[in-house]
């Protein structure tokens, strides 16, 4: 088990160095240059070539690249081409905002989507399940934009319970983490459902139910335990994406979560966020794919990593 | 069953905490600290050093915070004294600024001549992205404490202009030796307001100086909040959290008719939205082709519709609210809307089946919107538009090295003529001129007026300039905005300004 830890754990290193690379080479592929969208639109040849000089960018890419590895080698992650803030600062103020929405709203999403789809499961083709299954395809198809926004008509405007804007107080997680949170709950519910239907019909079920066993302690500590594993695998890859920036949410409730700030970078060529956010993105889709294996073998005992 | 219970059990804490935390959370929605005034911004604010800014957006908040010289009155024309109390030409090329006494700035440094001469000249030095706007600045020199004298290198008419822009802005020279490359996160000046906090890309807030040389800052404190969504930016002012909507779109103004609380102000607007053609490339190096297509496009169904009737078209290079416009003669557009006329025209130039050719937008909703109608109403002259939108970095890149056919450009509508006559110039191919038309003639107006002290000279050489360049069409305009805002009415002496947005004497009532 150690050993496959460490194993994966060396992985992560290879995937960062591949991060590394591939980014640094498609940042510097794409048309438009940092310097432009800096000086501005009508700048002049000089300015341009004067910003390209204060952030390194006269230098041969294979220079701007050593530079860049060397920093980063050092734990420095430089700072913003637009902003000149250290890009520690920029993500800093980013990903917690992205990790509270991706905690909260798959919290949520977990809480009622897996007791949905169980109910949807035991009373499989009652009125129960076709309700659970409605909400669960209601949940897949509704945007985010227009639930985003009617959560704000009513709940900002109408009832003026809560903030529409983003200002960093717990309450105004509240909106954006059921907004998003319909999308994984749909998933989680109909992931339930399908695999608690599967692990239903097993024989040692049967065994269960012919020893006696109370039809609670059946389908809890028998079924949904062994029904979860693919449940999780849906919750693991939806935190990825949430953190990963949720940019049609994040801008409704004006956040600057991973996504906006991601897609601004991007947009104005700032390299420094790009390269540091992306890194920080692929290592933490990596470490939860290897915490969502660990937690199968939790879960399963069956399950054993040499 | 115990690692399931366990794992329920984390789950429902996470909830609870949340929840209980939301509940516990400050009082949201319309609470009544009406000691604060809250703005929307629509554009990202990131950095808010003048020297690396070029974004309009974070010239406006500034000007509540750092002053310049001189500024100019709401007409965005008329120039006042601002931390200069009185100037003088000494000749052409050298002007002296009497500066105001007793003022200091935020950090307590004395604002002085030496502050000048240092903030100037940081905004033309090798690292400023502005150093292109100051080619024109030769020296700054401290005569005395209070009065420095600007030489420039020719005679150069619209330097007070050039001043009062919302660019060239004195700073604090200790605060930026001591803040360095962080200056930018919390400028320091002489204005009525100081900088508290900035967060990149979220809020910006600054509160009331105290010790202002003028009259003070009516509210505590102003907070700059970036709301990049137009539906969440109507929602909160619906809602109370923000009072002022900067720049807003029709649907806001739609929505807004019907409630009483709120108001729509208008006012000059610095930016216009322009399409312009490459000349150097076929076909658009024919003139008859130019001015074609300019008949082809409803410019007055394009306000009407997707501008929701804000605007009014009129012909480069001249903005109604720029010095220099003259109503009699630039009152009528040169190229009305007139299909018939565009096909004569394009048969003329030997194309009468049209032709097929791009035009290069920036991937984003208002452009994608005019790109489609230009595109449609082209149809119609037999002209097969390809749209082409890209990001703005690309855009801006792509237009600088010539390889667009026609593409669209907002620049400024209020002010100095000089402001927008470089785009014409020959020099400044691949710079500002994207056009990449020029007329030796019209080198020679732009430059003249330029280096001409006399108004009414200058006036002349401005006008003949602009007759040139609406002959030979290498552009045309869609619309001279106007600055529309939404406000609560409970917002007390907010006038709108093209190129500032003061809240000084801004209260909110209630």
């Amino acid at each position: 088990m150690l050993q496959y830890v460490l194993r994966r754990v060396a992985h992560l290193a290879l995937v960062a160095a591949g991060v590394v690379v591939v980014t640094f080479s498609m940042l510097h592929l794409i048309p438009g240059d940092p310097a432009h969208v800096i000086a501005g639109d009508f700048a002049t040849q000089e300015s341009i070539e004067g910003v390209r000089r204060r952030l390194g960018l006269d230098q041969p890419l294979p220079v701007q690249f050593a530079r860049y590895v060397g920093r980063l080698a050092r734990g420095d992650l430089g700072a913003s081409f637009r902003s000149n803030v250290p890009v520690t600062r920029e993500l800093g103020l980013s990903y917690p905002i992205s990790a509270q929405l991706a905690v909260y709203s798959l919290a949520l999403a977990t809480a009622v989507g897996v007791p949905l789809g169980v109910v949807a499961a035991v009373r499989r083709g009652t009125f129960a399940d076709l309700a659970t299954m409605v909400v669960a395809m209601a949940g897949l198809s509704i945007p985010s934009f227009w639930l985003g926004l009617n959560l704000i008509l009513l709940f900002s405007v109408r009832l003026g319970w809560l903030r529409s804007i983003w200002g960093g107080a717990p309450a105004d997680y509240i909106l954006p983490s059921v907004t998003l949170a319909m999308f994984s709950l749909a998933l989680i519910a109909r992931q339930t459902r399908s695999s608690m239907l599967e692990v239903l019909t097993q024989d040692y079920i049967r065994t269960a139910r012919a020893k006696g066993l109370a039809v609670r302690a059946v389908y809890y500590r028998h079924a949904l335990l062994n029904a979860l594993i693919p449940v999780l695998t849906v919750i693991g890859l939806n935190f990825g994406y949430i953190l990963g920036g949720t940019v049609i949410t994040e801008s409704i409730f004006s956040m600057r979560g991973m996504g906006t700030l991601l897609v601004a970078s991007i947009l104005d060529r700032d390299y420094p966020i790009v390269q540091a956010g992306i890194l920080v993105l692929a290592l933490n889709f990596a470490v939860i794919n290897l915490l969502t294996d660990l937690l199968y073998a939790l879960i399963d005992p069956r399950i054993r990593y040499e | 069953m115990t690692q399931s219970m366990r794992w329920w059990t984390v789950v429902a804490c996470a909830v609870t905490v949340a929840v209980a935390a939301g509940a516990a959370g400050p009082p949201a929605a319309g609470a009544p600290a009406r000691d604060v005034l809250r703005l929307s911004v629509r554009t990202t604010v990131v950095g808010l050093d003048p020297k690396f800014e070029t974004a309009s957006t974070v010239g406006f908040i500034n000007s509540n915070v750092l002053e310049s010289l001189v500024t100019t009155d709401f007409d965005g024309k008329t120039i006042l004294p601002q931390l200069a109390t009185e100037w003088r030409a000494e000749t052409g090329s050298s002007w002296v600024f009497r500066l105001r006494p007793n003022v200091r700035f935020h950090d307590g440094t004395p604002f002085n001549a030496q502050a000048v001469k240092f903030s100037l000249e940081r905004m033309a030095d090798a690292e400023s992205v502005h150093r292109g706007d100051f080619a024109w600045l030769q020296s700054v020199e401290v005569v005395d404490p209070l009065t420095v004298r600007i030489r420039s290198k020719f005679p150069y008419a619209p330097m007070l202009s050039a001043l009062a822009f919302y660019q060239p802005y004195i700073v604090s020279p200790t605060a930026v030796q001591q803040m360095g490359t962080q200056f930018g996160q919390k400028p320091v000046g002489t204005g009525p307001f100081k900088y508290e906090s900035h967060v990149p890309r979220q809020r910006t807030i600054m509160v009331r100086n105290d010790d202002y040389w003028g009259p003070k800052a009516k509210v505590s404190r102003a907070e700059w909040i970036i709301v990049v969504e137009e539906n969440a930016r109507l929602a909160a002012l619906l809602s109370g959290e923000l009072d002022i909507l900067t720049i807003i779109e029709p649907s806001i103004m739609q929505a807004l008719a019907t409630r009483p609380q709120f108001a729509v102000l208008r006012g000059p607007d610095d930016l216009v939205d322009r399409v312009g053609f490459n000349a150097r490339k076929r076909p658009f190096d024919d003139v008859r082709v130019r001015r074609a297509l300019i008949h082809g496009v409803n410019r007055m169904q394009m306000i009407a519709t997707i501008f929701g009737g804000v605007g009014v078209a009129y012909d480069p290079p001249l903005a109604p609210g720029i010095w220099g416009y003259d109503p009699q003669t630039m009152g009528r557009l040169s190229y009305p809307y007139d299909p018939n006329k565009a096909r004569a025209l394009l048969a003329e130039a030997g194309f009468p089946n049209g032709f097929r050719t791009t035009f290069t937008i920036i991937n984003r909703p208002d452009h994608r919107q005019i790109g489609e109608v230009i595109q449609a109403d082209l149809k119609q002259i037999g002209v097969e538009v390809a749209l082409r939108a890209l990001d703005f970095a690309t855009v801006s890149q792509s237009t600088r090295q010539g390889e667009h056919d026609m593409y669209i450009i907002g620049t400024y509508g209020v002010g100095d003529p000089d402001r927008v006559l470089p785009e014409f110039e020959s020099a400044n191919f691949n710079v500002r001129n994207r056009n990449f038309w020029a007329d030796p003639e019209v080198d020679r107006l732009i430059l003249a007026q330029r280096q001409e002290l006399d108004t009414q000279k200058r006036l002349a050489l401005v006008r003949q300039a602009a007759a040139k360049i609406r002959e030979a069409a290498p552009e045309f305009a869609l619309r001279w905005r106007r600055a529309v805002l939404a406000i609560n009415k409970d917002v007390v002496g907010y006038r709108v300004h093209p190129q500032k947005w003061y809240v000084r004497d801004t209260s909110v009532g209630r």
